[in-house]
């Protein structure tokens, strides 16, 4: 019995928690062997994967890749951060804001959501031309919604700080929220993507006439998917604003941008390619921000190659769209990988039987 | 065999250990004998331009000292310098590296506002944290129990001082340049309005600009055009050059007020408009003989050249304060040092004397005086005016 037969959210339900446990086994280990750093960096690194599954969901499906959602990010994390920060502080920061944000200190759930509904209400606001909108067009608008929200921020003094660092913010994530959140993320984003909603959307993203002439209505889909994104993108801006505990507008611009585009491209189109670009990425993060201190090869020494990370990142997004442009894991999702994986080995266990027999 | 085997493990075994043991304590010995400074700083994006030079200054200050034996003469400084890449969220990665590297002293990068979120990782760990030039006085108020420390006066005070020169020289009208990309581009001249209005002057316009930008144009037409009698800009290179030039093809004659982010050669590509400016910086004091002109020496020996940009002496203060501060705690206990730096009183810097006792600008903020030039476009030298601190300035916010 394969496990893709059967109802649709059976196969969704399935492959988030072959999805989840691979990354419960990454935590469990970090977690029993790792260093603070290391906790540290796989806190970021679950922070990331958030991020990029709810890029993923539109732009997986869409087709349309967004340079914005970094600016959704932005609005969680503020949204957030604004009703949960010490009234002392935001005393001091923020003195001309309205009394009912500075004198507001309520818990992170409900903060959380907050932000995320200001992210959701300006998604649903801007969304309906966002998603008229195809390839370059589409990309340029997200990127200049981008800079929208962050020259908005950067403005806002009165209630932001300009600017300026916004600090006081409790630090609320705790590797219980990052896992909790992260699961909710992966199970709503496979619902969205195998849903008729998802199917119809990547049919049309192939080929947009065919979609449309089999009856399925690409704006609507590209709506839901964008919305529910921007709310994915806000959870995990609240999540990195309640890690780091001091945000500015400038922590959510261009160099996260290409940060998570780059896991997304590289990953693939996929839930499971977000994932696996958003691992691949971190450890290659990683590992060369440690050579960047200093390294030699046989002869060759060098002393320090600052910037080498943001050049193999850049060079990687090249070598990807030239040799795999379908990315890392392409279309398909764990299950389905694992199934490809299972039939490519039975016609060689068959053909070794023959042999034996033989 | 079998108890020959058993010998060889044993001996392998004692051996194992007693290396082991070696090891450790050659560590802890030079644990003891060396002061680690830990620097989450920027070496590959926008902050480079001036962590760059103050990791120099910061080198001369540290060969001068460990060439005395170190701290008191029997601790050595020794230098951790990572880059953080401007990001907040990898600052403060790099800060709990650097403690688990064993740093005692924590140094962060040129803007408070990026260094926040690892200052107060430093300050959970009970390290005392200066941010590298960083400029907002508001930056060590937000790092709990008073771990956080400037290594300039910042802008309030800065604004002020050119606000008073302004109203000194009976200018009345002014026209500013901000931009609010970042908190030292637009405070500074926030405090420059505020203190120049209180001494009656009026603010005519206010141009803003983006990091970055390259054409001035339009904003320089309104400002020649407008009745100010100054002009002050808070821009450092490149966008002050690419303004001052705009300034001179557009005739402007109105004389200029710069502020220390100018204090490098590359200023002198801006060209003429420089004989009508004056700037703030620090270090007033560069004759033959001051420490300026000193450290200036032990640069050129070390590196061949003339420092590149003021940066430089502000790095090679931060050690020296750092070093005084260690060396009257007695201890390399972060609580203590931080008291000790908090209490230190007239130290000679590169730039004068540095004092954090009872700073009038707030706690953890040091205060210099700062210094007038004029730019001698020949040499490319900076002529010192005067010197001073300013009588009032705006609170920090």
């Amino acid at each position: 019995m394969s496990m893709l037969s059967g109802k649709w959210w059976k196969q969704s339900l399935v492959g988030s928690a072959l999805l989840l446990a691979i990354l419960l086994a990454i935590v469990a280990i970090v977690a029993l062997a790792g260093s603070t750093t290391d906790m540290r960096i796989l806190m970021v690194f679950l922070i990331n994967v958030i991020a990029a599954i709810s890029l993923q969901t539109y732009a997986g499906n869409s087709g349309n890749i967004s340079f914005g959602h970094v600016g959704f990010m932005a609005l969680g994390a503020y949204g957030s951060a604004l009703f949960t920060a010490d009234p002392a502080i935001k005393a001091i920061g923020i003195p001309d804001a309205p009394a009912f944000i500075r004198e507001a200190q309520i818990s992170f759930l409900p903060a959380m959501l907050i932000g995320t509904v200001i992210a959701v209400a300006v998604a649903a606001a801007i969304g309906r031309v966002f998603v008229r909108l195809s390839g370059a067009a589409a990309a340029v608008a997200t990127l200049g919604f981008m800079v929208i929200v962050y020259t908005l921020l950067s403005n806002a003094e009165q209630l932001t700080r300009g600017s300026k660092a916004f600090s006081g913010i409790p630090e609320y994530t705790t590797l219980g929220w990052c896992v909790a959140l992260l699961a909710l993320t992966i199970v709503v984003a496979r619902l969205l993507r195998d849903s008729n909603t998802g199917l119809g959307l990547r049919a049309c993203a192939d080929d947009p006439i065919a979609g449309q002439a089999a009856g399925v209505d690409i704006l609507n889909s590209r709506y839901v998917m964008w919305v529910a994104s921007a709310a994915g993108a806000a959870i995990a801006g609240a999540l990195y604003a309640h890690y780091i505990g001091a945000i500015l507008p400038k922590a959510f611009h261009f160099e996260l941008t290409f940060v998570l585009v780059t896991m997304v491209i590289v990953g693939g189109r996929s839930i499971t390619g977000a994932v696996a670009g958003a691992a691949l990425i971190t450890i290659l993060t990683e590992v060369l921000r440690r050579l960047e201190n200093g390294f030699s090869i046989g002869s060759i020494n060098l002393s320090e190659a600052p910037g080498l990370t943001t050049a193999v990142l850049a060079l990687m997004i090249v070598a990807t769209l030239t040799i795999r442009p379908q990315g890392l894991v392409s279309r398909w999702e764990i299950e389905e990988l694992l199934q490809r994986w299972q039939l490519r080995q039975k016609p060689q266990a068959s053909a070794r039987t023959e042999e034996n027999h033989a | 065999m079998k108890n020959s085997t058993a010998s060889t493990i044993k001996r392998a075994g004692i051996g194992l250990a007693a290396a082991t043991a070696m090891m450790a304590w050659s560590l802890a010995a030079h644990a003891e004998d060396t002061y680690k400074i830990g620097w989450a700083s920027d070496k590959s994006n926008y902050l480079s331009f001036v962590d760059e030079p103050l990791a120099k200054g910061m080198e001369v200050a540290i060969d001068e000292i460990n060439a005395k034996g170190g701290i008191g003469g029997k601790m050595k400084i020794e230098l951790d310098r990572r880059d953080m890449k401007s990001d907040p969220m990898l600052g403060a990665t790099v800060v709990q590296e650097l403690i688990a590297a064993g740093a005692k002293f924590i140094v962060t990068t040129c803007d408070t506002d990026v260094s926040l979120p690892g200052a107060q990782m430093a300050a959970k760990a009970s390290l005392p944290v200066m941010s590298s030039c960083g400029a907002d006085a508001a930056g060590p108020s937000q790092v709990p129990d008073g771990y956080g420390f400037l290594n300039v006066p910042g802008s309030l005070t800065q604004g002020a001082f050119l606000a008073e020169y302004a109203a000194a020289q009976g200018y009345k009208k002014a026209f500013t340049l901000k931009s609010k990309s970042e908190g030292y581009t637009h405070t500074l001249a926030n405090a420059f309005e505020e203190r120049f209005k209180e001494l009656g002057g009026e603010i005519v316009g206010q141009a803003f600009y983006t990091l970055g930008d390259s054409s001035y144009r339009v904003t320089a037409t309104k400002m020649v055009d407008s009745d100010a009698d100054v002009i002050m800009s808070n821009a450092f290179p490149s966008d002050s050059t690419a303004f001052l030039k705009d300034m001179e093809r557009l005739g402007n004659t109105k004389p200029l007020l710069l502020v220390d982010g100018n204090d490098t050669p590359v200023i002198f590509d801006a060209g003429k408009q420089l004989a009508l400016s004056v700037m703030a910086t620090y270090g007033g004091d560069r004759s033959p003989g001051s420490t300026f002109s000193k450290f200036e020496e032990e640069y050129r020996a070390k590196f061949g050249a003339d420092p590149d940009s003021l940066q430089t002496a502000l790095g090679y203060d931060l050690v020296i304060a750092v070093a005084a501060a260690v060396e009257a705690a007695g201890s390399t206990d972060g609580p203590a040092v931080r008291d000790a730096l908090h209490n230190l009183d007239n130290v000679h810097g590169a730039t004068g004397l540095i004092t954090y006792k009872d700073s009038p600008i707030g706690k953890g903020i040091p205060k210099k005086d700062y210094a007038l030039v004029k730019f001698d476009l020949d040499n490319k030298k900076f002529i010192t005016l005067s010197t001073g601190f300013p009588e009032k300035f705006p609170p920090v916010k």
